[in-house]
């Protein structure tokens, strides 16, 4: 006659299941609370981070409201920025008043020393005729011209003429 | 003894579901605010910027400067303003005014939006006068720069015919939008706004109104500008 086992199949199962049941009921109950503590930490962050963006947004709101009232003076900003671009350009462009300082000066070392004949001015050169009676003057001249702040004069033609003196064509830079 | 493991396993596998959930769109929700809250105080630093740079243009940039600057470059064809101000710098000297020549040039404009008008003149006076009047050229409103310039001396008078440039260019038409950057100017700028308000400004020329009675025996010139 075959053995029967009276006695549970094995009570270490048993334990081993409740064992599981047990790890399974922490972790149920700890993920459940993490849940909570998660949801809870995201509805109070949406809340504080929805108050501050509706802050940032009024704030949004009032300054270009205020940007708005302002816009005379921004147009008058655009106006001025614009037009001060363009004169910079012209204004750079200019060869007049370089060009009449440079001459003035060189009028200056001719002063008392001879005349001037003729002038001309263009982009980029700056021509004079310059007649002088004696050499002596002309020495004179050319000595008072490195008292001038002009970096450069060439000499473009020299006449001389026993009735009438020098007559020189000056380019000055 | 199944259901004491499946009661503590479903519930776990559930809160695991629920924590992704929550992690995931709490988590999306809270990056969104946080951007969009980022975003708008970035944008309203530049707006506050942009208000404290209106407001100090607002000061110092009063109409009256706009106004000299909009005379200087003018947004039509300034040859009347320039004829004035020939005028004026001829008038009280003794140079002669020998011939002037108006004539329009690059009417398109170019690339650069800057419309020019060439004016001729030729004067005789003596040499610092015309000198005088050249540099005085320089200084005036609207701008016009020397393109070309020849003197023939004579007996103590001087024959000079110039040519000149005078400018015009279209006001800007728009302005940045609301939320868009106003740079404030520059300290090169403000010496150059300060230089040209120094310039000397065309008198105002002011016709009368058709309405007035004018009296036939004595009216004013209409060049009398």
């Amino acid at each position: 006659m075959e053995d029967v086992n009276l006695l549970p199949k094995s009570s270490a199962e048993r334990k081993r299941l409740s064992a599981v049941a047990g790890l399974l009921t922490k972790l149920a109950t700890a993920l459940s609370v993490l849940v909570l503590v998660l949801a809870a930490s995201a509805i109070a962050a949406t809340f504080i981070l929805g108050n501050r963006r509706d802050e940032a947004f009024r704030q949004n709101a009032a300054l270009i409201e205020q940007v708005k009232e302002l816009e005379e003076e921004e147009q008058r900003l655009a106006l001025t920025k614009n037009r001060l671009s363009m004169i910079k350009d012209l204004l750079a462009a200019r060869l007049g008043e370089q060009a009449f300082a440079l001459q003035r000066e060189l009028l200056g070392a001719l002063d008392g020393r001879g005349e001037l004949t003729d002038l001309a001015v263009s982009e980029g050169s700056s021509n004079l005729g310059v007649a002088i009676p004696t050499s002596r003057l002309f020495r004179d001249f050319v000595s008072e011209l490195e008292n001038t702040s002009i970096s450069a004069v060439a000499l473009k033609s020299l006449i001389f003429d026993s009735g009438t003196g020098f007559k020189l064509n000056l380019n000055i830079f | 003894m199944l259901s004491k493991i499946a009661l503590p396993a479903l519930i776990s596998l559930a809160a695991f579901v629920a924590l992704g959930a929550v992690a995931f769109f709490g988590v999306t929700k809270v990056v969104r605010l946080r951007g969009e809250t980022l975003d708008l105080r970035q944008k309203n630093v530049l707006l506050e910027q942009k208000i404290g740079s209106l407001q100090r243009a607002g000061q110092s940039l009063t109409p009256e400067l706009a106004g000299e600057l909009s005379s200087a470059l003018p947004s039509a064809n300034p040859s009347v303003s320039l004829l004035s101000q020939i005028r004026s710098a001829l008038a009280g000297s003794d140079i002669v005014l020998k011939g002037i020549d108006v004539r329009p040039e690059e009417a398109g404009g170019g690339d650069s939006g800057i419309n020019k008008v060439g004016i001729s003149m030729e004067v005789e006076g003596s040499p610092s006068e015309l000198f005088d009047f050249f540099v005085g050229m320089e200084k005036s409103s609207p701008i016009m720069n020397l393109s070309n310039l020849e003197l023939k001396v004579a007996n103590q008078e001087v024959l000079a015919k110039a040519q000149y440039v005078g400018f015009w260019a279209s006001f800007p038409e728009k302005i940045a939008s609301v939320e868009g950057f106003s740079e404030r100017l520059t300290d090169e700028e403000i010496l150059l706004l300060e230089e040209i308000a120094a310039f000397s400004a065309p008198k105002e020329l002011k016709l009368p109104s058709p309405e007035a009675k004018l009296d036939p025996l004595n009216r004013p010139s209409p060049f009398s500008l």
